[in-house]
């Protein structure tokens, strides 16, 4: 995997360059680029990045749900509207469900919103219109207010969970963001309460579970690197296996089975990407 | 070194700036920087697939930068180096061994570059040319959604996100104001992953 090799080897790159030493729990950031604006985020802010991405992710849902409920207030072409609908919900789901990582127990967020609203919008952009449309223009501007109000909860609770860790110390932040990867893997809720099943779109949501979580390891790898670099290959090697077998089990399955073969081949991967994450973590404890 | 001498009122490190940007016209060679000041926070997110899962072939993924203890999404360069015009400028700045840390001057620079900016037009404003660029495959990165501010509908054609390319991550350049680019034969897609992955 291209992007994980370039990533490994910026890291070791750091590994050799920045300073490693840590003190009053305050990790040092990695020295990449001489000028008086240094685009090199602190340990804090690479922590705070990946709330960011949750949090802005599903606020990005929510704006786009928000102009689909807003065209069908107004009137117009259905088919232009169904058109928008089909994109925003894709957004909306994609989100909401790479940023479900943050409802593990670990990190005392509770879970704002259980993506019932979210299921609605899904049928109602898929709905068949056979007659003058109009009664599926109104669902599709019901379930999309709902939707986006849901939508609404969910980035508010991610936003309140990144204030309250802004003072908090760099490798507190560090462990506890690493721990909480590591959970949510091993614990396998990636794997259950699907909202999408009628839909034929298990895998999806699947994958955009993983794939949200994998996602945070971009921006906490430099971390991990300069304290160890033999963890942050085992972490690549792991993550990329997780990829692949992520990828041939999902890509193009509606359904997945809770007992079937592809779930179980993606739950032998996540298990050990968590047990090398795990490892990372305890640098950061130490 | 280069030269362009007008704007004699405005600070020197602005002219400084200024002068490898602007044409004998005065005109910016950067087209809509007020325009992408007004990119929606949500772009990034409609388009990011940092892993290619939808399996077309391209993986497009964001960047975060340093905020001053906040992570800001980063929009500027072609390597996405800064979320915010001034600390673009200021990289660039350093490059080139101007100062602009006097009071003021960022200021300046900023409107500087606004009044002389490009403002965008859409290039894919013809259906045909549009048709050929889809079918060739380029909407995939420069991406042909839309976004409205202050009443005007802008088509920056750019996911504004890092593609890995054969020579290193690259943000997709926003093809807005340059109908020549829509047509210009491709350049090379990004990585496509083999197939099983």
């Amino acid at each position: 995997m291209r992007a994980f090799v370039c990533v490994c080897v910026c890291a070791c790159v750091v590994a050799l360059c920045g300073p490693a030493a840590a003190q009053n729990g305050s990790i040092a950031a990695p020295v990449a680029h001489a000028s008086n604006y240094d685009p090199t985020m602190s340990a804090k802010e690479a922590v705070l990045a990946n709330w960011e991405l949750a949090a802005a992710g599903i606020r990005a849902g929510k704006v786009v749900g928000r102009k689909v409920a807003a065209t069908a207030a107004k009137g117009g072409s259905y088919r232009a509207l169904v058109r928008q609908a089909k994109f925003a919900q894709k957004t909306m789901v994609q989100r909401y469900n790479a940023a479900q990582w943050v409802y593990t127990p670990r990190s005392g967020v509770a879970g704002a919103a259980d993506g019932a609203a979210l299921t609605r919008a899904v049928a109602a952009a898929n709905a068949v219109c056979t007659a003058d449309c109009a009664a599926e223009r109104a669902a599709i501007l019901t379930a999309f207010q709902d939707a986006t109000t849901e939508l609404d909860q969910a980035a508010s609770a991610a936003r309140v969970a990144l204030e309250a860790r802004v003072e908090r110390a760099d490798t507190v932040l560090m462990s506890e963001q690493l721990s909480l990867m590591a959970d949510y893997l091993e614990e396998g809720a990636w794997a259950r309460d699907f909202n999408l099943t009628a839909h034929g779109r298990d895998g999806e949501e699947v994958a955009a579970r993983i794939v949200g979580t994998l996602s945070l390891w971009r921006n906490i790898e430099p971390y991990v690197g300069l304290r160890n670099a033999e963890i942050d290959g085992a972490i690549n090697a792991a993550a990329e296996q997780l990829l692949r077998t992520l990828r041939r089990t999902t890509r193009q399955r509606g359904a997945l089975d809770p007992s079937g073969p592809e779930l179980a081949a993606i739950t032998a991967k996540a298990r050990q990407l968590a047990a090398e994450i795990r490892r990372a973590a305890a640098l950061f404890t130490s | 070194m280069c030269f362009a001498p007008f704007a004699a009122a405005e600070p020197a490190a602005v002219r400084q700036c200024l002068s490898c940007h602007v044409d004998g016209a005065g005109t910016l060679d950067i087209v809509g920087v007020s325009a992408l000041s007004a990119l929606p926070e949500e772009w990034q997110f409609l388009f990011e697939d940092a892993f290619d899962l939808d399996g077309d072939g391209v993986a497009g993924r964001m960047r975060f930068v340093s905020g001053k203890g906040r992570p800001l999404a980063a929009k500027y360069g072609k390597s996405l180096a800064a979320a915010r015009f001034e600390d673009f400028a200021l990289i660039a700045a350093a490059v080139h061994d101007i100062d602009l840390s006097a009071p003021g001057v960022m200021d300046a620079l900023s409107a500087a570059f606004e009044a002389r900016s490009p403002a965008p037009t859409d290039p894919l404003a013809d259906a045909a040319v549009r048709a050929q660029f889809e079918a060739r495959g380029c909407a995939r990165c420069h991406v042909t959604r839309t976004f409205t501010h202050a009443g005007v509908t802008y088509r920056p054609l750019s996911d504004f996100l890092l593609h890995e390319m054969a020579g290193g991550p690259r943000r997709t350049a926003p093809l807005w104001g340059c109908p020549s680019c829509v047509t210009a034969p491709a350049h090379a897609a990004p990585g496509a992953l083999p197939p099983d992955n």
